[in-house]
């Protein structure tokens, strides 16, 4: 130990062997906010975007700081409110008419009504070759914060930077 | 599955001192400040991660909100507040298993877990949290360390030779 004694470090551990006390305590918590927050990634991963805006608080904050632009400088994309980000999905959807985001999620946990999502982004866009597609795919990780059952926050960190794209062969359930 | 290397070591071990391992970080990419971040946190090298530091760096774990059992709310601004905050956790050292990484506009996200060994020899006890960690990087140095833990995922675990 660089500057602590043992016994700070003992007590700090046995602290810690309070998670599983701290985990039941949080559990309801936990899982309402994961339940909301699977099912509100569901509709983000179909882009149902009414369904989305049901289930966001009227002030929910939406970041994207790996999406770095002229646009939107350093910080990437943020925007405040649910009409404002929904706007700006619906702008995404009208531009680019993407047919789903498509997401596919390894790993799901959450820890204090934040529900981190990590996994891919799969999203597959319309061309005008029947059965074909565009797939842009890259590694993405979401972050829910979830509150009295809406949607408070919400943070995407993408794989802007070297995704997979190209075009493939429609899947045939599309 | 990546484990991270001591490439700390090659930014400061080599040099004489820390303001000149500052001075190099201006010509490292994201990804080379942001792993020697993570090692010489893992390692608690305090010197270091000052070093990598700027007075305006963020040490930031929203999942650590609200847990008064578990920790302290993990929210610092600046390298005094940030070694404090770290170095009180009296943790002897840790190591960061990363299962994924990548980058993207100066972010680079890790998602793994890390072990975190407290006490020494017979003492000494580990505790495995499944962990993701977002080093926003900025003209060489680390602007904030975002992580977002599972502390209700935290296992204990047989101490690591």
């Amino acid at each position: 130990m660089k500057s602590h004694s043992v016994l700070a470090g003992l007590t700090c551990a046995a602290a810690l062997l309070l998670v599983p006390t701290t985990a039941l305590a949080q559990g309801e918590a936990n899982a309402s906010a994961e339940a909301v927050a699977r099912t509100y990634m569901a509709h983000y991963s179909d882009l149902e975007l009414d369904a989305m805006a049901a289930m966001l608080a009227e002030d929910v904050a939406f970041r994207d700081p790996t999406a770095e632009s002229e646009e939107y400088g350093f910080e990437g994309l943020s925007d405040d409110g649910r009409e404002a980000m929904i706007g700006l999905l619906r702008e995404f959807v009208d531009t680019y008419q993407p047919i789903e985001l498509g997401f596919e999620w390894d790993q799901v946990y959450t820890s204090n009504s934040r529900v981190v999502f990590i996994g891919h982004v799969n999203a597959l866009y319309p061309t005008q070759t029947e059965g074909q597609h565009f797939r842009w795919r890259s590694e993405q990780v979401s972050v829910i914060t979830v509150q009295d059952g809406l949607i408070v926050r919400h943070e995407d960190f993408a794989n802007y930077a070297t995704p997979e794209q190209g075009l493939i062969a429609a899947p045939t359930d599309h | 599955m990546v484990r991270l290397t001591t490439l700390s070591l090659a930014l400061a071990g080599s040099l004489t001192g820390f303001a000149a391992a500052a001075a190099d970080h201006h010509e490292e990419t994201p990804r080379a400040v942001a792993e020697a971040w993570l090692d010489a946190y893992s390692s608690q090298d305090f010197a270091v991660m000052t070093a990598l530091m700027t007075e305006d760096t963020v040490f930031i774990d929203p999942t650590s909100f609200n847990i008064d059992m578990v920790t302290d709310r993990i929210e610092w601004r600046g390298p005094e507040a940030i070694t404090a905050g770290v170095s009180a956790w009296g943790i002897n050292h840790g190591r960061y298993t990363v299962d994924r990484s990548y980058e993207a506009s100066g972010r680079v996200i890790f998602n793994g877990h890390i072990d975190v060994i407290y006490g020494e020899g017979e003492n000494a006890q580990a505790f495995r949290y499944p962990i993701t960690t977002i080093i926003t990087v900025e003209d060489g140095r680390v602007a904030e360390h975002r992580d977002y833990t599972d502390f209700n995922g935290a296992s204990r675990i047989a101490v690591p030779h």
